[in-house]
């Protein structure tokens, strides 16, 4: 199911949300149950099958979590000379949590990795071996690293106690199932221990109806031309063309992303929930090093607690925090997904990282890599490297940068126009008496381009507009009329871009 | 922030998402673009111009006893030639590109609608897509309009592009409504036909011989017929079925010569001419040996298209029974087309 849809947003969502604070005050126990089976009537939507493997890993991570508590449990109870310098014993939990460590990337392994692994080897050594064709259980990226996420955090001894229905809800609450955010344990458990106060429920419905434009009005209407220029870069596309396309997938990944998780952070709210923040206006950052403070921020943190920490971060010397730093991105590349194009984009992004914090360490200048040049510089690379982020293959992506260059000066297809031919951009022409005019398409393109861009970079984020807004009938009325027309634009309904990962 | 701010925040947002979809509903339900619920309002503009999406409706709920079916071949039509000539009230229910699964769907649409009222059923065939799978369809069906599921009628009450094209703009901008009688037509005005605007789009085939066996396009045929054709043909005794091939240019023959697919296009032909008319309830006519107007590229927009006036001709031919093809002269008949496609002087072709 899609937050996106009819079902959802006129069957799903108002019944879930009835059901759940019918059952708040009286059962608590009952309304966290309502909410997890909502949440696995949501996942099954899109494919039964998936349930299956969603709470065999639910189930097996619970284990885990058990057998962590007891051995640690087992230790503090006997005399252990080999403890740490926190007073914990050295051993406790660790076979276990190795264990789910090994027990969840296998499952991640499996569905995600194994057709690129046997791809690859058949390349390689020339091979034959057939691809299994194994279907991507949605989200399960998120789901398993969620989980990892969790069993380290017991294992640190951050987590002690969690029951078995907040455990479930916590890994299957359907706003941050599909997508994200990755949510940490330690700030989500509690709040569904307790079913805190649902004191943001307008601001929570404020926040979904702006993600809900983001990706209904903004992303998809981007996404026409992006998908044309994709699929065409290969028999040629013009320099303009391939341009304007680097442009928009950049703003439509955006959107479409940030959408969707100011929608999960919304739903959070309206059940009472803060739902961790993935997103901070990303590109409005002046360095790749900000930009990752700002984008995927959940992802981030968890690479950075269970990832760059654990390799030493940056205690063990220069040089092996510039590689930590590096491994940190090469599973940032392959986590999105199973491809070389993927690994290039993680290090890609790991390289410029690396040379920016170099440039900042080496500066005298405590400013550096924060002036307009680096803000420019951070977008343009970031964009580039987006384009082997959505291109199917490292040449499909190469030929997109080719065409840039090599492409030619054109005229913009009208397939690639197609998606500012909609409905509502000829009221607006006609409006301004440009109906007959040769280059209308042309306007509108590049004032819906230009008006996505100032959004970027110089608009407030949904969330700081939601926590701001004003409740007062205009605004009521302006963000009604704007949930009306996301309704109205929602029949063609298309995915999220952050499914598959 | 007061209590009071924000319950009017809440009231005006409720009643603003109700009236925002409760109107666009409302209208769309009333004009009903698609037809979905009910015949067209009288003195509305509609704009006929989505065959996916409208066909069901038309079939539904317009005044007709007979249908005009096939692919692009037939919608530079004009209907009311079928009443001029035949005294027929003809509905246009085209496809274009149509494969046989589309026939099958539409006419499951028909005679849903109209039962044996359908006195005549005018289908063009294009042998190209009848050895095609048998479910495949041109385009994907849309699910809110084919199917029977009321709930998923959302789709179409709440949707911009109905509402702001179909509904709004033909008020604002009337020049786009459609002529009923000429719904669907192609957008070629009569100073197109001609072999300056054929060479436009046409570009001769590769010379490459075709491999693939008769039998295979045949078994592929025969398929088809039977999952597709035959059973309304059967189902309804009384609706007489007006087959016919439409002429296609001489340069489709100049392809199918390169190609090698001369002798297996007059094979297929030849096989469903005579499973066709093993029916009482069918009849065939046959142009494309036609040479006055295959051979005549200012009846022609591109290779295959022919012009209004063509069809008019095809019309005259239906209603008087000329160019009828039956069971014994079939095979004269396609020995015609084969001596047309290959004794016929490609070269003096000034492509």
């Amino acid at each position: 199911m899609l937050f996106n849809s009819y079902i959802f947003i006129f069957l799903f969502l108002p019944i879930c949300v009835a059901g759940f604070y019918l059952l708040k005050n009286r059962a608590p126990i009952a309304a966290k149950m309502w909410l997890i089976g909502f949440s696995l009537w949501f996942y099954g939507y899109f494919n039964l099958s998936y349930l299956a493997i969603m709470i065999g890993s639910i189930l097996f991570n619970y284990l885990i979590y058990r057998l962590i508590i007891r051995a640690m449990s087992d230790e503090d109870s006997c005399v252990n000379s080999n403890a740490d310098s926190a007073g914990r014993p050295m051993n406790s939990g660790r076979i276990p949590l190795i264990i789910g460590i090994l027990g969840n990337v296998a499952l991640l392994g499996y569905f995600k990795y194994t057709d690129f692994l046997i791809d690859s080897c058949n390349h390689i050594f020339k091979t034959d071996y057939p691809l299994r064709n194994i279907l991507l259980p949605l989200g399960i990226s998120f789901f398993t690293f969620q989980q990892i996420g969790f069993i380290a955090d017991v294992y640190r001894g951050e987590i002690k106690e969690c029951d078995f229905i907040d455990y479930a809800l916590f890994v299957s609450f359907f706003p941050q199932l599909i997508a994200g955010p990755i949510a940490d344990g330690k700030s989500m458990l509690p709040q569904y221990r307790s079913l805190g106060k649902p004191d943001k429920v307008i601001e929570g419905i404020t926040l979904f109806i702006l993600g809900l434009s983001k990706k209904v009005l903004i992303a998809d209407t981007l996404g026409v031309a992006v998908d044309y220029a994709y699929d065409a870069v290969i028999g040629g596309i013009n320099s303009i063309e391939a341009l304007l396309a680097i442009l928009f997938y950049a703003l439509q990944l955006y959107f479409d992303f940030s959408g969707y998780c100011d929608m999960a952070l919304g739903l959070g709210k309206i059940f009472g929930f803060e739902i961790p923040i993935n997103f901070d206006s990303p590109y409005k950052s002046r360095n790749i090093i900000e930009f990752w403070r700002r984008w995927h921020i959940t992802l981030n943190k968890f690479l950075s607690r269970n990832v760059y920490i654990p390799l030493g971060g940056n205690r063990k010397g220069n040089i092996r925090t510039y590689i930590n730093l590096l491994v940190v991105f090469l599973i940032s590349g392959i986590w999105h997904g199973a491809g070389v194009n993927f690994i290039l984009w993680g290090c890609m992004h790991g390289v410029m990282y690396v040379i920016t914090r170099l440039i900042i360490k080496n500066s005298k200048n405590e400013s550096s890599c924060t002036g307009v040049l680096s803000h420019v510089i951070t977008f343009v690379f970031v964009s580039i490297a987006w384009v082997f982020f959505r291109a199917p293959s490292v040449s499909v992506g190469c030929q997109m940068l080719t065409s840039v260059m090599a492409g030619g000066i054109g005229r913009i297809g009208d397939e690639f126009l197609n998606g500012f031919n909609s409905g509502e951009f000829w009221y607006v022409l006609k409006a301004a008496h440009l109906t007959g005019f040769a280059f209308s398409r042309y306007i509108v393109m590049s004032l819906f381009g230009l008006f996505a861009t100032l959004i970027v970079f110089l608009a407030p984020s949904a969330r700081e507009i939601s926590g701001k807004i004003k409740y007062n009938i205009l605004n009521g009325i302006l963000l009604g009329a704007l949930f009306a027309w996301c309704v109205l634009s929602l029949s063609g309904v298309s995915t999220f871009l952050y499914f598959n990962f | 922030m007061t209590e009071n701010g924000k319950r009017n925040f809440i009231i005006a947002l409720i009643a603003t998402i109700a009236a925002g979809l409760l109107i666009p509903a409302t209208a769309v339900a009333v004009v009903d673009p698609f037809f979905h619920y009910h015949a067209p309002l009288k003195d509305f503009p509609y704009v006929v111009d989505d065959q996916v999406d409208m066909n069901p409706g038309l079939a539904a709920h317009m005044d007709y006893d007979s249908v005009l079916l096939g692919s692009s071949m037939t919608v530079a039509f004009d209907t009311d030639w079928f009443n001029e000539e035949m005294g027929l009230k003809t509905q246009k229910l085209s496809y274009n590109g149509a494969y046989p699964k589309d026939q099958a769907i539409i006419m499951d649409k028909i005679f849903n609608a109209k039962g044996d009222d359908v006195k005549r059923v005018f289908l063009g065939i294009d042998e190209l897509n009848y050895s095609s799978d048998i479910n495949q369809t041109k385009f994907p069906v849309t699910d809110y309009i084919y199917d029977d599921n009321l709930f998923d009628d959302v789709k179409y009450l709440w949707n911009k592009t109905v509402l702001l094209d179909y509904v709004i703009k033909p008020l604002i901008d009337r020049s786009d409504a459609s002529e009923w009688n000429m719904i669907y037509k192609p957008w070629w005005q009569p100073m197109h036909y001609n072999l300056a605007n054929v060479r436009l789009y046409y570009t001769p085939a590769p010379e490459v011989i075709d491999t693939t066996p008769t039998e295979e396009y045949i078994a592929g045929i025969e398929a088809n017929l039977n999952a597709n054709i035959i059973p309304y043909i059967e189902a309804h005794p009384d609706t007489m079925y007006t087959v016919f091939y439409p002429p296609y240019s001489i340069l489709y023959w100049y392809d199918a010569y390169r190609q090698g697919q001369i002798d297996k296009i007059a094979d297929k032909y030849d096989y469903m001419t005579r499973r066709l008319l093993e029916y009482d309830n069918v009849e065939v006519y046959f142009f494309q040996n036609d040479t006055d107007v295959v051979c005549n590229f200012d009846n022609y927009a591109d290779h295959t298209h022919y012009s209004p006036e063509v069809c008019h001709y095809m019309v005259d031919c239906m209603s008087q029974g000329k160019r009828k093809v039956t069971i014994d002269n079939l095979d004269e008949e396609l020995k015609a087309l084969k001596d047309m496609a290959y004794n016929y002087d490609y070269e003096s072709i000034d492509l």
